[in-house]
């Protein structure tokens, strides 16, 4: 059992507090550089106005950063905090924490969702949130351990592994008093991946008492894990209390179990038939998003595939464990976080060991399966399995490698280029390769672990590509690499996707079958009311420590005949109890909306101060609004044709192919403009993007450094 | 022709949907339910996915 042998550079006493409807009532700052650990109180204000979570996050992020700080900046923070609603157990996805940064792929601030029981277990150790600032000279490790009541910096031993599968039970061996701790155990590690390039992910440990062994939730989107490693942060160690169902201490816990009876019981009864999440998890949305013609194949170029039966959710049925409890915190019942146990590594430095893979969920499929045209399972799971033990983002490689294969099959990559890789669209044997290199850190991998922005400025400059077609085929905005949706027929995700502060993740909107199928959205007007609304209530989860799973993917029939069916009410209701319960304030459904605006404005505020977060930095890339190529145009040329004569008003049958394009594209840039336009203006910013005074002030977010900001660009 | 063939005929997979036919809403027995000659048919996908 525990075995340590680390060196204690910096060690900070304290009792941890009783949490009171919620909160822990400070958060842990920890200084790498020099080093040094305090604690920072909570005040009312930071409860009522950002809640916590995300809203914690960038509170301590503003008063963290300068201005001119970037992503590998000594004052640049990992901030991870869950929410006042994150830790309880009688309600579905309630254990989310959010980690942010500044991101080394967008330069503004990243926040990303995640499992794993770090965040609750931050709590109930006394924190309500963790903010990790500086460079340490050598690898340490920062360990939380709330029954020996202090924070320590610790000098990690040359001995410690860095990839996450070897990492976290070199952690349990060492941190863990006994095997009974293990399951008051939780890590946020990162791996030699995260070292080599800008997509690091982190990786949030569980430890799954069924198993008994660790799993691992990511903190995927934005490089994070990269900010981890440059800190030479090798582990956060949390070790807190064993764990029971009114440790948030709410103010009233029959509003929690009145929400979560009902809750249980329509995810027990509908599941079943409708996405089956308990037995596949998000992979049924793989075979949907092809019917649909969604599913991002060949770099997004086209939205179904003949072999997509060959991924599709009953496949993942078999390879997954079925049986277990696979919910990513305590009493989810919806239970999605499946892994396949017993995989044996085919390749790489872990060749012939037998791990847990966790996953793959829908994004991996259709990322690093159909958008590289790769429709093998095995590799698809090999692929899950390094990215997560290197620490890397899975969308980020899968739409970066779909970008770099299309540069291959085009002519802008060749043999030579690669090192000899032959990048063409389902060979996954070369993707594998790359993904080895990231975590050697050599080769063609370090060009692209640098993400696909940084990708088109290099392959123009050193390869004589094209700067307006990589522009145009690499799908990013800000930096950040799109997840996996096929938006070239739904302006309003357009807008979903671009129109973000951190870039294109569809956990802000998701609109396309709103949108594009149920022509529900039919003004640019109405489409910005739905990409004012959704962002602002899908923000609130990040805000309280929820999923947003249980909203909206598992609902009863009777919905269907509710006034607005899209939100789910009586959902929405659920945690508008939950929260009030927990914290003890009466809250309306207004007032949702409100608490995420605040922390929606001075994010994009914060992004502004960071010299990004105007009208330019929301511009996207041509294949998410129509057809580069004109394969593409082809592949879908009655749609398109159709189209210029009902919405243009042309005669295909009297233009070229060029011509046809020209006009696709002319009018779908001008509707992206028009719906930007229509949609600042409905959140209260000017035309540049800019948050007016007037709306900050409406929102009680004037401060004199936040207005210093948005004057200048009025 | 059911609701059930016409959702496979347009591939609408997705588990919620509303059609209503000639403005009734009809939440249950796509499979059995048939679908006049001539009526206005309406699929509304709710919003799930993402
Ligand atoms: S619904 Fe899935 S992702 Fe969300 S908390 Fe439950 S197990 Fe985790």
């Amino acid at each position: 059992m525990s075995d340590k042998t680390t060196t204690i550079l910096a060690e900070f006493a304290y009792t941890p507090p009783a949490v009171e409807r919620g909160y822990a009532g400070q958060t842990l700052y920890v200084d790498v550089s020099t080093p040094s650990i305090a604690a920072k109180p909570v005040t009312e204000e930071m409860k009522e106005k950002f809640i916590g979570g995300r809203g914690f996050d960038l509170w301590l992020l503003w008063h963290g950063v300068k201005d001119g700080t970037r992503w590998d900046s000594p004052e640049n923070e990992v901030v991870i905090s869950s929410g006042p609603c994150g830790g309880i157990t009688q309600y579905p996805g309630s254990g989310k924490s959010i980690a942010a940064a500044i991101s080394p792929l967008t330069d503004v601030m990243i926040d990303s969702n995640v499992g794993g029981h770090f965040g609750p277990y931050l709590k109930f150790a006394g924190w309500d949130a963790i903010e990790v600032q500086g460079k340490a000279d050598q690898e340490v490790i920062v360990f939380i351990d709330a029954p020996g009541g202090k924070v320590t910096v610790e000098a990690a031993p040359a001995d410690a592994p860095t990839d996450t599968h070897l990492l976290g039970h070199w952690l349990l061996e060492h941190y863990a008093p006994s095997a009974d701790d293990y399951p008051q155990m939780s890590f946020v590690t990162a791996g030699t991946g995260s070292e080599h390039t800008r997509m690091g992910c982190l990786n949030f440990s569980l430890y799954d008492r069924k198993r008994q062994d660790l799993r691992y939730k990511q903190a995927g989107r934005g490089g994070i894990g990269t900010v981890l490693r440059d800190k030479k942060v090798k582990a956060l160690v949390v070790r807190s209390f064993p764990i029971s169902g009114d440790m948030n201490a709410p103010a009233d816990l029959s509003k929690l179990q009145a929400a979560g009876a009902s809750i249980h019981k329509e995810v027990a009864t509908f599941d079943p038939v409708q996405n089956h999440m308990r037995t596949s998890g998000t992979t049924y949305l793989v075979q949907i998003m092809d019917d649909y013609d969604l599913l991002p194949v060949h770099n997004f170029k086209f939205g179904r595939h003949p072999d997509t039966p060959k991924i599709k959710r009953e496949v993942w049925e078999e390879l997954l464990t079925q049986g277990l409890p696979d919910g990513c915190w305590y009493g989810c019942t919806v239970a999605c976080a499946h892994a396949v146990d017993g995989y044996e590594v085919k390749t790489g430095p872990y060749q012939g060991q037998t791990v847990i893979v966790d996953g793959p969920e829908y994004e991996t499929v259709a990322g690093c399966g159909s958008n590289c045209g790769i429709f093998e399972p095995w590799a698809i799971l090999e692929i899950n399995f390094y990215c997560d033990t290197y620490g890397i983002d899975t969308i980020s490689f899968g739409t970066g490698m779909a970008f770099a294969m299309e540069c291959y099959e085009a002519g802008v990559l060749d043999a030579e280029k690669t090192g000899g890789l032959e990048l063409t669209f389902g060979n996954a044997e070369a993707a594998l390769e790359v993904l080895h290199q990231m975590g050697r850190g050599e080769g063609f991998g370090l060009i692209f672990g640098q993400g696909i922005r940084r990708m088109k400025a290099y392959f123009a400059e050193h390869f004589g590509a094209d700067p307006q077609f990589v522009q145009d085929i690499g799908m990013e905005n800000k930096g950040l690499e799109y997840s996996e949706y096929l938006t070239k027929e739904s302006l309003a995700q357009q807008g979903g996707y671009g129109l973000t502060n951190k870039g294109p993740q569809h956990d802000e909107a998701w609109l396309i079958f709103m949108d594009m199928v149920n022509n529900e959205l039919p003004t640019f007007e109405a489409k910005a009311e739905a990409l004012h609304y959704f962002p602002m209530w899908r923000t609130w989860f990040g805000l309280c420590g929820f999923c947003k799973l249980p909203w909206n993917d598992v609902v009863d029939p009777k919905n269907k005949l509710s006034p607005e069916p899209q939100k789910i009410m009586h959902h929405v209701e659920n945690y508008r109890q939950i929260f009030m319960g927990v914290t003890g304030r009466e809250i309306d459904y207004d007032d949702i909306i409100t608490q995420s605006e605040r922390v929606y404005n001075l994010q994009r505020v914060l992004n502004i101060r960071l010299g990004k977060g105007l009208r330019e930095h929301d511009a996207i890339p041509y294949r998410s609004a129509g057809p580069v190529t004109e394969e593409e145009y082809l592949s879908r040329q009655e749609r398109y044709d159709t189209q210029l004569r009902e919405w243009l008003g042309l005669n295909p049958d009297e233009m070229t192919l060029a011509e046809k394009m020209a006009a696709h594209r002319e009018y779908r840039m001008d509707r992206y403009e028009k719906l930007t336009d229509a949609v600042y203006a409905r959140r209260g910013w000017t035309a540049d993007g800019v948050p007016t005074p007037e709306h900050l002030k409406k929102l009680g977010i004037d401060y004199p450094d936040v207005l210093a900001v948005v004057e200048k660009h009025l | 022709m059911t609701i059930a063939d016409l959702l496979a005929q347009l591939r609408y997979s997705f588990p919620h949907i509303i059609v209503s036919i000639n403005g009734e809403v009809i939440t249950k027995d796509f499979a059995t339910h048939p679908i006049p000659d001539g009526a206005d048919v309406r699929v509304i996908h709710l919003i799930a996915g993402g």
